[in-house]
């Protein structure tokens, strides 16, 4: 490596830094404690998007070594111009689409029911929604987590996959736009008819706000 | 949006997240000011985004290690953490290094557990340093009436009897390889070679009764081991394997015991 580089020096590496290029670099060279770097750095917000994207700890942990796979195969004719996350990203986007084409994957639908902590069946969409549930004190932290899986579960995947990147990924609308090839404009449209498709899911059923006490 | 407005989504959004079209976003906010309808709808738009963060990020995820394999560059990553719980150590990057921790966990994990003949002459597995294993063995047997559970038990009566959970065995061998870690960081690249010669012939010398022992403890304790599934250790052992330090069947033997002991669900601890 050109430099020695530290995790603390690549933990908050910016897409496009000169430590970057000095990783990726090492890596096109057969550093392996470079590339070790590079996995420390973005294992972690990977997983965390495959694993909301596909909805499956396992299975995004083989996603996520999948890209980094592929990264490694393909490290030696990568072209440092944009940022890695967005490289990283692209191939990761692909395999999960590829996941869910190969495999026919039924997409969980928001209209069916989400279980609360209690293990009551909530049907949200036919407004069966249960009182108790719907009570401040009785939507627990777990139930208000399972309602958003729901919830971005029933989107689109294009919506979809676009909100996870904006709101867990925290990924610019430029790098999204990268990642996805695809206009911001277009980006931005979709973030917006996600949200606006969650909310009016909430609000056909009732719920009207989300809180940090629970369902309004 | 407010119909009557001309204000677009890519405004709206761009607003939402304060992340380009800054004169648009400006011009809308000025709007904001004199519209109800356009306000609503950001509100509307702010509470749905606050929702989402129900569904926090996970701060403990399964760790990677690339090993390299003796061919070169590339090589493999290997995804080995998850089988094993939180918090393993991530950082054991030199393929000896890697290989050496993990025999030496080995050694270790028989080093801390207690194999002994209960009365009803079933292997039990202890803790070394815990309760004397008679005690934890008489403590089972009172919990089970008429010995129930002393032969084969199942999953929870065995960590009752045993006097261990898997949690405390993972937290044990997690510091091990800690300090393995750090030990073979600080070694050279011959000094690494001696002490992999050394553990080589310590798993020749004790593997093959030790595992005998603790296959049995472990069998009768968590059930029927061989239909477990093979974790991602197996992975690890494969590479050990590959190295040479100890032989396939005993590995295959090591990977059972160990997944059968620290097979967990992934347990993420939210942010």
């Amino acid at each position: 490596m050109e430099a020695t580089l530290t995790k603390a020096d690549v933990r908050g590496m910016e897409g496009g830094s000169p430590q970057e290029a000095s990783l990726i670099r090492a890596c096109q060279e057969g550093d392996q404690t470079a590339f070790n770097l590079l996995v420390w750095r973005w294992e972690k917000p990977l997983f965390n998007f495959t694993y909301k994207y596909v909805g499956d700890a396992h299975l995004a942990q083989d996603l996520v070594q999948e890209t980094f796979l592929r990264v490694l195969k393909s490290i030696g004719g990568y072209e440092h111009r944009g940022s890695f996350s967005t490289w990283l990203y692209r191939i990761a986007v692909n395999l999960c689409k590829d996941h869910f084409r190969k495999k026919r994957v039924p997409m969980v639908s928001f209209n069916d029911y989400y279980t609360t902590s209690s293990g009551d069946r909530v049907y949200v969409k036919d407004r069966v929604v249960d009182e108790r549930a719907g009570s401040d004190e009785a939507l627990a932290a777990a139930d208000r987590e399972e309602l958003v899986r729901r919830l971005l579960a029933g989107l689109p995947e294009e919506q979809r996959v676009v909100i996870l990147m904006k709101e867990y990924q925290a990924l610019r609308f430029r790098e999204i736009a990268e990642v996805l090839d695809l206009p911001e404009g277009t980006v931005k449209a979709r973030l917006y008819r996600g949200l606006r498709t969650m909310r009016e899911q909430l609000e056909s059923s009732g719920i009207t706000g989300m809180g940090s006490g629970g369902v309004r | 949006m407010n119909k009557a407005c001309s204000y677009g989504e890519e405004q709206l959004i761009s607003l939402l997240y304060e992340d380009g079209d800054e004169a648009g976003v400006a011009e809308l906010r000025a709007h904001l000011a004199a519209c109800a309808g356009c306000r609503a709808e950001v509100e509307a738009l702010t509470s749905t985004r606050e929702m989402l963060s129900a569904w926090p990020n996970a701060v403990n995820v399964p760790r990677m290690v690339y090993v390299n394999e003796r061919s070169g560059f590339p090589a493999r990553v290997r995804r080995w953490a998850g089988a094993i719980g939180r918090s393993w150590p991530r950082s054991l990057l030199q393929p000896i290094a890697a290989a050496a921790a993990v025999a030496l966990m080995l050694v270790a994990a028989a080093a801390l557990l207690d194999v002994r003949v209960a009365p009803d002459g079933s292997l039990r597995l202890g803790f070394r340093g815990g309760p004397p294993l008679d005690q934890q063995v008489a403590d089972a047997a009172g919990a089970a009436p008429d010995g129930a559970g002393a032969g084969v038990p199942d999953g929870t009566a065995a960590e009752t009897a045993a006097g261990i959970t898997r949690e405390e065995l993972a937290g044990e061998l997690t510091q091990t390889v800690a300090q393995l870690e750090e030990l073979f960081r600080s070694r050279s690249d011959e000094e690494r070679r001696l002490l992999m010669a050394a553990i080589d012939e310590r798993m020749q010398e004790q593997g093959l009764a030790m595992s005998q022992e603790l296959h049995g403890a472990v069998d009768a304790a968590f059930g029927d081991i061989q239909q477990q599934q093979e974790s991602d250790l197996g992975l690890i052992f494969s590479a050990i394997d590959e190295l040479g330090v100890i032989t396939g069947s005993e590995l295959q033997r090591m990977n059972n015991i160990l997944a059968s002991l620290m097979q967990r669900g992934p347990g993420f601890e939210e942010e």
